[in-house]
Protein backbone atom coordinates (compact mmCIF):
# COMPACT_ATOMS: atom_id res chain seq x y z
CA UNK A 1 0.00 0.00 0.00
CA UNK A 2 1.62 3.13 -0.99
CA UNK A 3 1.98 6.67 0.88
CA UNK A 4 2.46 10.01 1.08
CA UNK A 5 5.42 11.14 2.23
CA UNK A 6 6.05 14.92 3.07
CA UNK A 7 9.83 15.76 3.90
CA UNK A 8 11.72 18.97 3.88
CA UNK A 9 14.87 18.33 1.71
CA UNK A 10 18.12 20.98 1.70
CA UNK A 11 15.58 23.41 2.79
CA UNK A 12 12.68 22.69 1.09
CA UNK A 13 9.15 21.20 1.21
CA UNK A 14 8.66 17.87 -0.71
CA UNK A 15 5.11 16.19 -1.41
CA UNK A 16 5.12 12.83 -2.82
CA UNK A 17 2.37 10.29 -3.37
CA UNK A 18 2.82 6.82 -3.96
CA UNK A 19 5.75 6.05 -2.46
CA UNK A 20 5.69 2.39 -2.28
CA UNK A 21 6.98 0.72 1.45
CA UNK A 22 9.88 -0.92 -0.26
CA UNK A 23 11.68 2.29 -1.84
CA UNK A 24 14.95 3.02 0.03
CA UNK A 25 15.64 6.59 0.71
CA UNK A 26 18.43 7.07 -1.35
CA UNK A 27 15.92 6.02 -4.70
CA UNK A 28 13.59 8.64 -3.30
CA UNK A 29 16.06 11.32 -3.56
CA UNK A 30 17.84 9.95 -6.65
CA UNK A 31 14.64 9.29 -8.93
CA UNK A 32 12.23 10.76 -7.03
CA UNK A 33 13.61 14.55 -6.26
CA UNK A 34 15.93 14.36 -9.04
CA UNK A 35 18.73 14.31 -6.13
CA UNK A 36 21.26 13.07 -7.73
CA UNK A 37 24.25 14.09 -5.32
CA UNK A 38 23.89 11.42 -3.43
CA UNK A 39 25.66 8.12 -4.73
CA UNK A 40 24.79 4.57 -4.55
CA UNK A 41 28.06 2.45 -4.16
CA UNK A 42 27.98 -0.59 -2.62
CA UNK A 43 24.06 -0.44 -1.74
CA UNK A 44 24.81 -3.07 1.30
CA UNK A 45 25.27 -0.94 4.03
CA UNK A 46 29.08 -0.70 3.76
CA UNK A 47 30.26 1.92 1.96
CA UNK A 48 28.78 5.19 2.92
CA UNK A 49 28.50 6.38 -0.51
CA UNK A 50 24.99 7.70 0.20
CA UNK A 51 25.77 9.27 3.20
CA UNK A 52 22.74 11.92 4.33
CA UNK A 53 21.82 13.57 7.16
CA UNK A 54 18.66 12.84 8.51
CA UNK A 55 17.08 14.31 11.19
CA UNK A 56 20.54 15.45 12.25
CA UNK A 57 21.91 12.43 11.90
CA UNK A 58 24.32 10.92 9.48
CA UNK A 59 22.97 7.90 7.93
CA UNK A 60 23.49 5.22 5.00
CA UNK A 61 20.31 6.81 3.16
CA UNK A 62 20.25 2.84 1.50
CA UNK A 63 19.65 1.56 4.40
CA UNK A 64 16.47 3.99 5.43
CA UNK A 65 12.89 3.09 4.27
CA UNK A 66 12.16 6.08 2.11
CA UNK A 67 8.36 5.80 4.20
CA UNK A 68 10.44 6.80 7.31
CA UNK A 69 11.25 10.16 5.86
CA UNK A 70 7.37 11.75 6.10
CA UNK A 71 8.07 14.68 8.55
CA UNK A 72 11.75 14.73 8.32
CA UNK A 73 14.37 17.23 7.48
CA UNK A 74 17.29 15.81 4.99
CA UNK A 75 20.45 17.30 4.12
CA UNK A 76 22.20 16.19 0.97
CA UNK A 77 25.43 17.27 -0.52
CA UNK A 78 23.48 19.76 -2.76
CA UNK A 79 22.03 21.27 0.38
CA UNK A 80 25.73 21.86 2.19
CA UNK A 81 27.31 25.18 0.07
CA UNK A 82 25.76 28.44 0.94
CA UNK A 83 24.31 30.08 -2.29
CA UNK A 84 27.70 30.18 -4.63
CA UNK A 85 30.11 29.58 -1.50
CA UNK A 86 31.23 26.44 -0.74
CA UNK A 87 31.32 24.78 2.97
CA UNK A 88 34.74 24.86 3.86
CA UNK A 89 34.10 21.29 3.94
CA UNK A 90 33.99 21.75 0.35
CA UNK A 91 36.36 24.25 0.50
CA UNK A 92 38.74 21.63 1.94
CA UNK A 93 39.14 18.36 -0.23
CA UNK A 94 39.41 21.30 -3.18
CA UNK A 95 42.53 22.80 -1.11
CA UNK A 96 43.97 19.14 -0.30
CA UNK A 97 43.25 17.39 -3.15
CA UNK A 98 40.74 15.35 -0.98
CA UNK A 99 39.31 13.59 -3.98
CA UNK A 100 40.25 11.28 -6.98
CA UNK A 101 37.37 9.62 -8.62
CA UNK A 102 34.89 11.95 -6.49
CA UNK A 103 32.46 8.79 -6.07
CA UNK A 104 32.65 8.85 -2.51
CA UNK A 105 33.46 12.53 -1.88
CA UNK A 106 29.24 13.29 -1.31
CA UNK A 107 29.19 10.78 1.78
CA UNK A 108 32.60 11.29 2.63
CA UNK A 109 31.48 15.28 3.28
CA UNK A 110 28.29 14.16 5.30
CA UNK A 111 29.93 12.02 7.32
CA UNK A 112 32.66 14.90 8.28
CA UNK A 113 29.77 17.11 8.72
CA UNK A 114 28.47 15.34 11.75
CA UNK A 115 32.03 14.35 13.05
CA UNK A 116 32.59 18.37 12.90
CA UNK A 117 29.70 18.90 15.00
CA UNK A 118 30.41 16.11 17.52
CA UNK A 119 33.78 16.87 17.40
CA UNK A 120 35.08 20.45 16.76
CA UNK A 121 38.73 20.31 16.99
CA UNK A 122 39.24 16.23 16.13
CA UNK A 123 42.86 14.69 15.81
CA UNK A 124 43.74 12.79 13.43
CA UNK A 125 42.55 9.42 14.98
CA UNK A 126 39.36 10.71 15.88
CA UNK A 127 38.93 11.97 12.12
CA UNK A 128 39.83 8.61 10.94
CA UNK A 129 37.54 6.68 13.67
CA UNK A 130 34.61 9.11 12.68
CA UNK A 131 34.91 7.73 9.16
CA UNK A 132 35.02 4.48 9.45
CA UNK A 133 31.45 3.94 8.11
CA UNK A 134 32.72 5.76 4.48
CA UNK A 135 35.11 3.47 1.88
CA UNK A 136 36.87 5.66 -0.69
CA UNK A 137 37.95 2.96 -3.66
CA UNK A 138 40.60 4.86 -4.44
CA UNK A 139 42.36 5.09 -0.93
CA UNK A 140 42.80 8.37 -1.06
CA UNK A 141 42.21 8.68 2.93
CA UNK A 142 45.32 10.57 3.67
CA UNK A 143 44.22 13.76 1.50
CA UNK A 144 40.60 13.05 2.84
CA UNK A 145 41.62 13.28 6.26
CA UNK A 146 43.66 16.53 5.62
CA UNK A 147 40.54 18.03 4.12
CA UNK A 148 38.08 17.52 6.92
CA UNK A 149 41.43 18.75 9.26
CA UNK A 150 41.97 21.74 7.24
CA UNK A 151 38.06 22.23 7.36
CA UNK A 152 37.73 21.53 10.67
CA UNK A 153 40.71 24.50 11.54
CA UNK A 154 38.59 26.96 9.09
CA UNK A 155 35.33 26.32 10.82
CA UNK A 156 37.41 27.31 14.41
CA UNK A 157 38.37 30.42 12.96
CA UNK A 158 35.28 31.14 11.36
CA UNK A 159 33.35 31.01 14.65
CA UNK A 160 36.39 32.18 16.98
CA UNK B 1 19.15 -4.16 -4.09
CA UNK B 2 15.42 -3.69 -3.64
CA UNK B 3 13.49 -5.73 -0.90
CA UNK B 4 10.89 -7.55 -1.99
CA UNK B 5 7.54 -5.58 -1.54
CA UNK B 6 6.12 -5.99 1.84
CA UNK B 7 2.91 -4.81 3.39
CA UNK B 8 4.09 -1.80 6.16
CA UNK B 9 3.17 -0.65 9.34
CA UNK B 10 4.46 1.52 11.74
CA UNK B 11 1.83 1.63 14.61
CA UNK B 12 2.02 4.40 16.99
CA UNK B 13 1.63 2.41 20.16
CA UNK B 14 2.89 -0.74 21.62
CA UNK B 15 -0.39 -2.15 21.97
CA UNK B 16 -0.86 -1.82 18.48
CA UNK B 17 1.68 -3.49 17.17
CA UNK B 18 1.37 -6.49 19.07
CA UNK B 19 -2.38 -6.76 17.99
CA UNK B 20 -0.26 -6.75 14.19
CA UNK B 21 1.79 -9.34 15.38
CA UNK B 22 -1.03 -11.09 16.07
CA UNK B 23 -2.90 -11.09 12.77
CA UNK B 24 0.19 -11.69 10.95
CA UNK B 25 2.05 -14.13 12.85
CA UNK B 26 5.84 -15.41 11.67
CA UNK B 27 4.78 -13.34 8.09
CA UNK B 28 5.25 -9.96 9.93
CA UNK B 29 9.12 -9.10 11.01
CA UNK B 30 9.42 -6.10 13.62
CA UNK B 31 11.99 -3.55 12.21
CA UNK B 32 13.56 -1.22 15.04
CA UNK B 33 16.28 0.81 13.44
CA UNK B 34 16.80 -1.27 10.41
CA UNK B 35 20.37 -1.67 10.31
CA UNK B 36 20.81 -5.91 10.25
CA UNK B 37 16.95 -6.11 8.69
CA UNK B 38 17.23 -3.82 5.96
CA UNK B 39 20.41 -5.21 4.62
CA UNK B 40 19.05 -8.68 4.51
CA UNK B 41 15.80 -7.91 2.89
CA UNK B 42 17.66 -6.23 0.17
CA UNK B 43 19.92 -9.52 -0.11
CA UNK B 44 16.72 -11.32 0.16
CA UNK B 45 18.23 -13.25 2.87
CA UNK B 46 14.59 -12.78 4.57
CA UNK B 47 11.29 -11.38 2.47
CA UNK B 48 8.80 -10.69 5.22
CA UNK B 49 5.02 -10.27 4.04
CA UNK B 50 4.82 -7.80 6.57
CA UNK B 51 7.02 -5.06 8.26
CA UNK B 52 6.33 -3.69 11.41
CA UNK B 53 8.01 -0.91 12.29
CA UNK B 54 8.54 1.02 16.02
CA UNK B 55 10.17 4.31 14.67
CA UNK B 56 6.63 5.54 15.97
CA UNK B 57 6.56 4.41 18.94
CA UNK B 58 7.44 7.09 21.70
CA UNK B 59 9.46 6.24 25.01
CA UNK B 60 11.30 3.09 23.76
CA UNK B 61 14.60 5.03 23.90
CA UNK B 62 15.35 6.17 27.24
CA UNK B 63 18.12 5.59 29.66
CA UNK B 64 17.44 5.65 33.19
CA UNK B 65 18.84 4.95 36.35
CA UNK B 66 18.63 4.20 39.69
CA UNK B 67 20.42 2.97 42.63
CA UNK B 68 19.90 -0.42 41.46
CA UNK B 69 19.14 -1.05 37.96
CA UNK B 70 19.66 0.83 35.04
CA UNK B 71 16.67 0.45 32.44
CA UNK B 72 17.68 1.17 28.85
CA UNK B 73 14.73 1.30 26.43
CA UNK B 74 14.95 -0.89 23.35
CA UNK B 75 14.74 1.91 20.74
CA UNK B 76 17.84 3.48 22.42
CA UNK B 77 20.53 3.53 19.65
CA UNK B 78 24.73 2.53 19.54
CA UNK B 79 25.03 6.14 19.58
CA UNK B 80 22.63 7.36 22.19
CA UNK B 81 24.81 4.08 24.75
CA UNK B 82 28.08 4.92 23.77
CA UNK B 83 27.71 8.92 24.25
CA UNK B 84 25.87 8.22 27.54
CA UNK B 85 27.63 9.69 30.88
CA UNK B 86 25.44 7.08 33.02
CA UNK B 87 26.31 4.14 30.13
CA UNK B 88 30.42 4.90 30.14
CA UNK B 89 30.48 5.38 34.27
CA UNK B 90 28.34 2.32 35.49
CA UNK B 91 28.60 -0.12 32.45
CA UNK B 92 31.84 0.30 30.80
CA UNK B 93 31.23 -2.94 28.65
CA UNK B 94 27.87 -1.74 27.27
CA UNK B 95 29.67 1.51 26.40
CA UNK B 96 32.88 -0.39 25.24
CA UNK B 97 30.34 -2.09 22.42
CA UNK B 98 28.26 0.36 21.29
CA UNK B 99 31.20 2.13 19.93
CA UNK B 100 32.30 -0.75 18.10
CA UNK B 101 29.44 -1.75 16.66
CA UNK B 102 28.83 -1.06 12.94
CA UNK B 103 30.18 2.14 11.89
CA UNK B 104 29.41 5.79 13.26
CA UNK B 105 26.68 5.76 10.49
CA UNK B 106 24.88 2.40 11.37
CA UNK B 107 25.34 3.90 14.96
CA UNK B 108 22.96 6.76 14.69
CA UNK B 109 19.85 4.25 13.52
CA UNK B 110 20.91 0.91 14.92
CA UNK B 111 19.42 0.22 18.57
CA UNK B 112 20.49 -2.42 21.07
CA UNK B 113 16.73 -4.00 21.61
CA UNK B 114 16.75 -4.63 17.43
CA UNK B 115 20.78 -6.24 17.99
CA UNK B 116 19.71 -8.35 20.52
CA UNK B 117 16.37 -9.52 19.01
CA UNK B 118 17.96 -9.93 15.63
CA UNK B 119 20.84 -12.05 17.68
CA UNK B 120 23.32 -12.65 14.95
CA UNK B 121 26.14 -15.09 15.98
CA UNK B 122 28.95 -12.47 16.58
CA UNK B 123 26.96 -9.61 17.16
CA UNK B 124 28.78 -7.50 20.31
CA UNK B 125 25.92 -6.89 22.84
CA UNK B 126 24.68 -10.60 23.20
CA UNK B 127 27.90 -11.60 25.18
CA UNK B 128 27.76 -8.25 26.89
CA UNK B 129 24.38 -8.54 28.19
CA UNK B 130 25.01 -12.51 29.37
CA UNK B 131 28.06 -10.97 31.39
CA UNK B 132 26.33 -8.02 32.78
CA UNK B 133 23.26 -10.56 33.75
CA UNK B 134 21.10 -8.49 32.03
CA UNK B 135 17.36 -8.92 31.72
CA UNK B 136 15.43 -8.49 28.67
CA UNK B 137 11.43 -6.98 29.21
CA UNK B 138 9.04 -8.22 26.46
CA UNK B 139 5.56 -7.59 25.92
CA UNK B 140 2.78 -9.59 24.02
CA UNK B 141 -0.45 -10.52 23.97
CA UNK B 142 -0.54 -12.19 27.62
CA UNK B 143 1.34 -9.13 29.22
CA UNK B 144 4.89 -8.13 29.94
CA UNK B 145 7.32 -11.00 30.87
CA UNK B 146 11.20 -10.57 32.10
CA UNK B 147 13.91 -13.15 30.56
CA UNK B 148 17.46 -13.48 31.66
CA UNK B 149 20.05 -12.49 28.94
CA UNK B 150 21.68 -15.74 29.21
CA UNK B 151 18.44 -17.63 28.65
CA UNK B 152 16.98 -15.20 25.60
CA UNK B 153 19.66 -16.33 23.16
CA UNK B 154 19.05 -19.98 21.83
CA UNK B 155 20.68 -19.90 18.53
CA UNK B 156 21.54 -17.78 15.78
CA UNK B 157 18.82 -15.62 14.49
CA UNK B 158 17.02 -17.25 16.99
CA UNK B 159 16.00 -16.08 20.52
CA UNK B 160 13.13 -16.85 23.03
CA UNK B 161 10.95 -14.21 21.90
CA UNK B 162 7.02 -15.90 20.85
CA UNK B 163 6.53 -14.44 17.32
CA UNK B 164 4.33 -11.97 19.03
CA UNK B 165 6.09 -10.56 21.91
CA UNK B 166 8.70 -6.62 21.23
CA UNK B 167 11.40 -6.38 24.00
CA UNK B 168 10.79 -3.02 25.24
CA UNK B 169 13.66 -2.32 27.60
CA UNK B 170 17.14 -4.38 28.92
CA UNK B 171 17.39 -3.87 32.49
CA UNK B 172 20.89 -4.42 33.98
CA UNK B 173 21.77 -4.41 37.78
CA UNK B 174 24.27 -1.52 38.71
CA UNK B 175 27.41 -2.73 39.67
CA UNK B 176 29.17 -2.56 43.11
CA UNK B 177 32.20 -0.39 44.02
CA UNK B 178 34.37 -3.39 43.36
CA UNK B 179 33.00 -4.77 40.39
CA UNK B 180 34.43 -3.42 36.75
CA UNK B 181 33.30 -4.30 33.01
CA UNK B 182 35.09 -4.55 29.79
CA UNK B 183 34.53 -5.54 26.31
CA UNK B 184 36.94 -6.22 23.47
CA UNK B 185 36.35 -7.14 19.86
CA UNK B 186 38.72 -8.61 17.18
CA UNK B 187 37.30 -6.86 13.44
CA UNK B 188 39.36 -6.67 10.50
CA UNK B 189 37.54 -3.06 9.50
CA UNK B 190 34.86 -0.70 11.46
CA UNK B 191 31.55 -1.72 10.10
CA UNK B 192 32.56 -5.80 10.64
CA UNK B 193 30.85 -8.15 12.98
CA UNK B 194 33.27 -9.71 15.49
CA UNK B 195 35.46 -12.31 14.64
CA UNK B 196 36.21 -12.92 18.61
CA UNK B 197 34.58 -10.66 20.94
CA UNK B 198 34.92 -10.92 24.83
CA UNK B 199 32.58 -9.77 27.71
CA UNK B 200 33.82 -9.72 31.38
CA UNK B 201 32.43 -8.57 34.18
CA UNK B 202 35.00 -8.98 37.35
CA UNK B 203 34.37 -8.33 41.39
CA UNK B 204 37.20 -7.43 43.27
CA UNK B 205 37.88 -8.95 46.43
CA UNK B 206 40.74 -8.54 49.10
CA UNK B 207 44.09 -9.19 48.39
CA UNK B 208 43.97 -9.02 44.65
CA UNK B 209 41.49 -11.90 44.29
CA UNK B 210 38.58 -11.78 41.76
CA UNK B 211 35.57 -12.59 43.73
CA UNK B 212 33.39 -13.15 41.04
CA UNK B 213 34.22 -13.63 37.15
CA UNK B 214 32.17 -13.71 34.43
CA UNK B 215 33.95 -14.10 30.83
CA UNK B 216 31.28 -14.66 27.86
CA UNK B 217 32.19 -14.76 24.28
CA UNK B 218 30.84 -14.04 21.14
CA UNK B 219 31.93 -15.31 17.40
CA UNK B 220 32.72 -18.74 18.47
CA UNK B 221 29.19 -20.47 18.46
CA UNK B 222 25.52 -19.84 17.92
CA UNK B 223 24.93 -17.98 21.08
CA UNK B 224 27.12 -16.03 23.20
CA UNK B 225 29.53 -18.77 24.97
CA UNK B 226 30.27 -18.63 28.76
CA UNK B 227 33.98 -20.19 29.73
CA UNK B 228 33.01 -21.06 32.95
CA UNK B 229 36.43 -22.84 33.06
CA UNK B 230 38.50 -19.86 32.85
CA UNK B 231 36.24 -18.09 35.48
CA UNK B 232 36.46 -20.56 38.11
CA UNK B 233 40.51 -20.17 37.31
CA UNK B 234 40.11 -16.34 37.91
CA UNK B 235 37.89 -17.04 41.16
CA UNK B 236 40.60 -19.56 42.28
CA UNK B 237 43.14 -17.16 43.44
CA UNK B 238 45.02 -13.82 43.16
CA UNK B 239 44.65 -12.05 39.81
CA UNK B 240 48.44 -12.38 38.67
CA UNK B 241 49.53 -12.75 34.95
CA UNK B 242 50.03 -16.22 35.08
CA UNK B 243 46.25 -17.15 35.99
CA UNK B 244 45.16 -14.63 33.73
CA UNK B 245 47.49 -16.87 30.68
CA UNK B 246 45.31 -20.01 32.14
CA UNK B 247 42.25 -18.39 31.74
CA UNK B 248 43.15 -17.65 28.58
CA UNK B 249 43.88 -20.70 27.91
CA UNK B 250 41.18 -22.52 29.83
CA UNK B 251 38.75 -20.46 27.80
CA UNK B 252 40.05 -22.42 24.65
CA UNK B 253 39.35 -25.69 25.46
CA UNK B 254 35.42 -27.21 24.58
CA UNK B 255 35.33 -24.08 21.58
CA UNK B 256 34.31 -25.21 18.44
CA UNK B 257 34.04 -21.65 16.80
CA UNK B 258 32.89 -21.45 13.02
CA UNK B 259 35.14 -21.07 10.12
CA UNK B 260 34.41 -18.05 7.63
CA UNK B 261 36.11 -15.96 5.08
CA UNK B 262 37.32 -13.74 7.70
CA UNK B 263 38.84 -16.43 9.92
CA UNK B 264 39.19 -20.43 10.12
CA UNK B 265 38.30 -21.96 13.57
CA UNK B 266 41.52 -22.46 14.95
CA UNK B 267 42.15 -18.63 14.58
CA UNK B 268 39.40 -17.88 16.19
CA UNK B 269 40.51 -20.58 18.90
CA UNK B 270 43.55 -19.13 19.39
CA UNK B 271 42.53 -15.44 19.55
CA UNK B 272 39.81 -16.18 22.11
CA UNK B 273 42.91 -17.13 24.39
CA UNK B 274 44.25 -13.90 23.63
CA UNK B 275 41.07 -11.46 23.83
CA UNK B 276 40.33 -13.21 27.18
CA UNK B 277 43.42 -12.35 28.55
CA UNK B 278 43.14 -8.73 27.25
CA UNK B 279 39.86 -8.32 27.97
CA UNK B 280 40.18 -9.12 31.77
CA UNK B 281 43.24 -6.91 32.30
CA UNK B 282 41.05 -4.07 30.98
CA UNK B 283 38.39 -4.86 33.49
CA UNK B 284 40.93 -5.19 36.57
CA UNK B 285 42.62 -2.15 35.61
CA UNK B 286 39.66 -0.56 35.80
CA UNK B 287 38.93 -1.30 38.88
CA UNK B 288 41.93 -0.26 40.58
CA UNK B 289 43.40 2.91 41.12
CA UNK B 290 47.19 2.37 41.43
CA UNK B 291 48.06 -1.35 39.88
CA UNK B 292 48.82 -2.09 36.97
CA UNK B 293 50.98 -4.55 35.54
CA UNK B 294 48.64 -7.33 34.19
CA UNK B 295 50.20 -6.43 30.82
CA UNK B 296 48.15 -7.90 27.70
Amino acid sequence: MARTVQATVNGRKYHEENVEPRLLLVHFLRDRLGLTGTHVGCDSTNCGACTVMFNGKAVKSCTVLAVRADGAAITTIEGVADEEQLHPLQEGFWEKHGLQCGYCTPGMIMSALQLLERHPDPDEETVRLELEGNLCRCTGYQNIVEAVLWAAGRLRGASA
Amino acid sequence: MIPRAFEYFDPPTLEEAVALLEQHGEDAKLMAGGQSLLPMMKLRMVSPAVVVDLWRVPDLDTIRRDDVVVRIGAMTTHYALQSSEVIRNTLPALADAARVVGDPLVRNLGTIGGSAAHAAHNADYPAVLVALDAELQAVGPAGTRSIVAEDFFIDTFTTCLEPTEIVTEISIPVPGDTECSAYLKLSRRGTDFAIVGVATALTEGEGGRCDDARVVLTGVGDTPVRATEAEEILKAGPLDPERLREAGEAAKRNLDPPSDVQADAQYRVDVSGVYVRRAVAAAWERSQSDVSGLGN
